[in-house]
């Protein structure tokens, strides 16, 4: 800084030295301290920033029990940040959360990380997150393993099922209904749990639904190419020849549905897993697996003489009970102005079907030469019932044994099966015409004739039964005959008598037993009385006078008393 | 504007001790009673107080922005908060008082206190206003020395406030920047000599009598 030079009145000694500050635009070693400073602060903020860690935004439909300040991120139950702050997104549909990471948790942000919400929740895998309820929600963040990191992530809405790293079998399965199936349902193999479902989207312009499946490490090689995908549960009920059976597994799997597959062929192990990221297809039902896949490519033309009632589109065209097409349609407009007035129904066949997959080029081509040849050797198309309730046709192809000489001709775009007239219902009516034909050639009049003749016979016969039992008939005579011995025998007086007596006798006889029986009983009381006397006064063998004891004085009077009297009672009696 | 005489001390060589303020030619390099050495006027004083207050303008910044307070507790989580989400905190909670202390204290002294050096700095280097320029000087020396409280708030926290592990409180790395203002801006007003405003309201005057007898 300059000093203001000095007037010229106070006397300044020129020689003394004034001792000037630095001048204008020297440099001051001062400066260094915005320098020091700027330093100081900023090595304050790399601090602040180092110590606070990455700093991610994880975007969710809604920020349900997440809380600013208080909600945590666990991974495997290890708090690795918090989140801060919680705002709409610009869309205004969603949440943006921002999550303060720990400062050693930047590994966790890869690329393919997940974040989740914990929250108590009731799942196809059971319940899970109870102990949300007590410490409140939190996130979940499971480490991915890629190596490219990012920051910004989208939230999950349900826990992933399977984290990335397992080892196990990944792959699509294609359905083309949901049923009940979604994220965690089981994938089950002989009823146990070897997998499961991890996501579901719907595709809607294929309207498919694609489910990402997976199957653990230890049963990964049970799936082959050939494997074939099907979804189970809920209950079975099948109506067969055996009845009606109902079949259910457990509990859980009755309430969810579940996916199953086909065993190996020939029950072998693939020596390794498929190849992750493979589609299959998830069908219905084992029976819809089973089903040959149908790809009716090759149009033939039918003409029916007759009505075509009760054959729909979609209707099965089969050979020998076998289905090798369907019927795409019988309408007027595949051969217009017939004059015949026939129907045309449209069919397609699956060449496939007829011959061997392998020569898939060739099929089409074959196909139709071994239609044309089969058509001169007699090959026939008829419609025939498939349900006596319904009346459902189908379109029946078989040899028929005398057909008339036929080719395969063609009409317009399209090639004609030769046809025999309806089966089915149609066949049956005439039947039964055939039927009443023949009865109509029988030989009714003479038959009745002759049943008239036999009953005549049969009226002689009946009149001269009516004179072998009339008033003077024999049979009447005999019986009068029996009837005159018998009035004999009980006009006889003497067998009266002989009755009678007979009859005293016997009463005389039963009083006299009567009688003899009183006396028996006399005779027992006696003897009782002196073996009782016996036993109790022996002496009385020797010295009968003794005095007698008072409780003999019961006993002894009554015998001389009784016995006489029952001996007079019988003496009157026989006189 | 001046109707007082303008002459200084200086013009004779006269240096006032800046300890114990005895007044000496500034021949004597040192002061005969104190040995501390004479000047003048303060060394490098415009120069000194600009950089000291630049270095506080780039401090003001982490100061502000990063948490000057964190109090970390097992109940609650980690919670950090800087100067201003603290005045917002208690302006919300209804502590006008307290959100008003704070943010005068800790806001608009230092920014003021700042602006105050800055403008003292042009005045001093044109000479403009002096008499408004002195009153000014005399304000910032006056309310200069309560920006400090927001610092001691923060070091009586940190050191009473030790619950281990239920409640912990922290300086932030706001409270070093802003202690790190608080001295820059204290050492500013202290380099400054405001004796460089009459030196430079002087030296206009003469120029302008020069100028006078030109014309």
């Amino acid at each position: 800084m300059r000093v203001a030079t000095p007037n010229p009145q106070p006397a300044v000694p020129p020689e003394a030295p004034v001792r000037r500050p630095r001048r204008h635009g020297t440099f001051s070693p001062i400066w260094i301290i915005p320098l020091v400073s700027a330093l100081f602060g900023l090595w304050l903020v790399w601090r602040y920033y180092s110590a606070k860690g990455p700093e991610i935004t994880v975007r969710f439909e809604n920020a349900e029990g997440i809380i600013a300040g208080k909600t945590p991120v666990l991974c495997r139950s290890v708090p690795v940040g918090l989140v801060t702050q919680i705002e709409l997104a610009h869309d205004l549909k969603g949440v943006i959360i921002t999550v303060d990471m720990n400062r050693d948790a930047a590994q966790l942000l890869a690329e393919d990380s997940q974040i989740w919400v914990v929250r108590a929740r009731y799942s196809d895998a059971g319940i899970s997150g109870l102990n949300t309820l007590v410490s409140g929600n939190y996130l979940g963040l499971q480490p991915g393993v890629s190596k490219t990191q990012r920051r910004d992530f989208i939230g999950l809405e349900n826990p992933p099922p399977t984290p990335p790293g397992v080892p196990g079998l990944r792959f699509k399965l294609i359905a083309a209904q949901a049923s009940g199936l979604g994220p965690g349902a089981s994938i089950i193999y002989k009823g146990i749990t070897v997998g499961l479902l991890e996501t579901r989207v719907f595709h809607p312009e294929s309207g498919e639904v694609e489910f990402n499946a997976f199957i653990n490490e230890d049963y990964a090689r049970l799936v082959d190419e050939r494997t074939l995908f099907y979804s189970t549960g809920g209950l079975d009920l099948k109506v067969g020849a055996e009845g009606v059976q109902l079949g259910g597994g457990t509990l859980a799997s009755i309430l969810s549905a579940s996916v199953t597959f086909t065993e190996p062929a020939e029950n072998r192990l693939r020596p390794k897993a498929l190849q992750d990221g493979q589609a299959f297809v998830l069908y219905a039902s084992l029976d819809e697996a089973r089903k040959p896949k149908l790809n009716p490519t090759l149009p033939y033309l039918l003409l029916f003489p007759g009505s075509v009632r009760g054959l729909n589109s979609e209707a099965s065209v089969e050979f020998r009970g076998i289905r090798v097409g369907t019927v795409v349609g019988a309408s007027f407009k595949y051969f217009p102005g017939d004059p015949e007035h026939r129907v045309p129904v449209l069919i397609k066949i699956d060449p496939n079907l007829l011959l061997d997959q392998s020569e898939n080029n060739t099929n089409t081509a074959n196909a139709q030469a071994l239609i044309a040849q089969s058509v001169q050797k007699g090959l026939r198309a008829s419609l025939k019932s498939g349900s006596l309730l319904t009346g459902q046709l189908f379109v029946d192809l078989d040899f028929q044994k005398d057909a008339a000489p036929a080719t395969v001709a063609t009409l317009g775009n399209y090639q004609v099966l030769p046809t025999v007239p309806a089966a089915g219902l149609d066949e049956l009516e005439e039947k039964i015409a055939a039927l009443l034909d023949k009865f109509k050639a029988l030989p009714v009049e003479k038959t009745v004739n002759n049943a008239t003749d036999a009953l005549a016979a049969v009226k002689d016969a009946v009149a001269n039964l009516d004179k072998l039992m009339g008033p003077d008939g024999a049979l009447s005579k005999t019986l009068k005959n029996a009837e005159k011995v018998t009035g004999e025998l009980s006009g006889n007086k003497d067998i009266g008598a002989t009755l009678h007596n007979l009859k005293e006798t016997s009463a005389q006889l039963n009083t006299t037993v009567a009688a003899l029986s009183v006396q028996f009983k006399q005779v027992g009381q006696n003897l009782t009385e002196a073996s009782d006397t016996v036993k109790r006064q022996p002496w009385r063998l020797i010295w009968p006078s003794t005095k007698k004891y008072s409780a003999d004085s019961d006993t002894t009077p009554a015998p001389p008393a009784s016995t006489p009297s029952p001996r007079k009672k019988v003496h009157q009696r026989h006189h | 504007m001046t109707e007082f005489d303008l002459i200084s001390a200086t013009e004779y060589s006269m240096a006032r001790c800046h300890s114990c303020g005895r007044v000496e030619p500034v021949d004597a390099e040192h002061c005969p009673r104190c040995h501390a050495p004479l000047h003048l006027r303060k060394p490098d004083s415009l120069q000194r107080t600009v950089a000291l207050t630049i270095g506080a303008v780039i401090l003001y910044f982490p100061a502000n922005l990063l948490p000057v307070l964190r109090v970390e507790s097992t109940l609650s989580g980690t919670k950090q908060s800087t100067i201003i989400s603290g005045v917002v905190q208690f302006w919300q909670e209804g502590d006008y008082p307290v959100a008003l202390i704070i943010f005068i204290a800790s806001v608009m002294i230092p920014v003021l206190k700042v602006l105050a050096i800055l403008v003292l700095c042009l005045g001093a280097r044109f000479g403009y206003r002096p008499r408004v320029m002195t009153q000014l000087y005399r304000i910032t020396e006056y309310i200069g020395r309560w920006s400090m409280v927001d610092v001691f708030v923060v070091a009586i926290l940190v050191g009473v406030v030790q619950l281990g592990s239920v409640i912990t409180i922290n300086a932030g790395e706001g409270a070093f920047a802003f202690a790190g203002v608080v001295v820059l801006t204290m050492l500013a007003s202290h380099s400054f000599d405001p004796r460089l405003i009459w030196d430079a309201a002087a030296k206009n005057r003469r120029r302008s009598g020069r100028s006078q007898e030109a014309a």
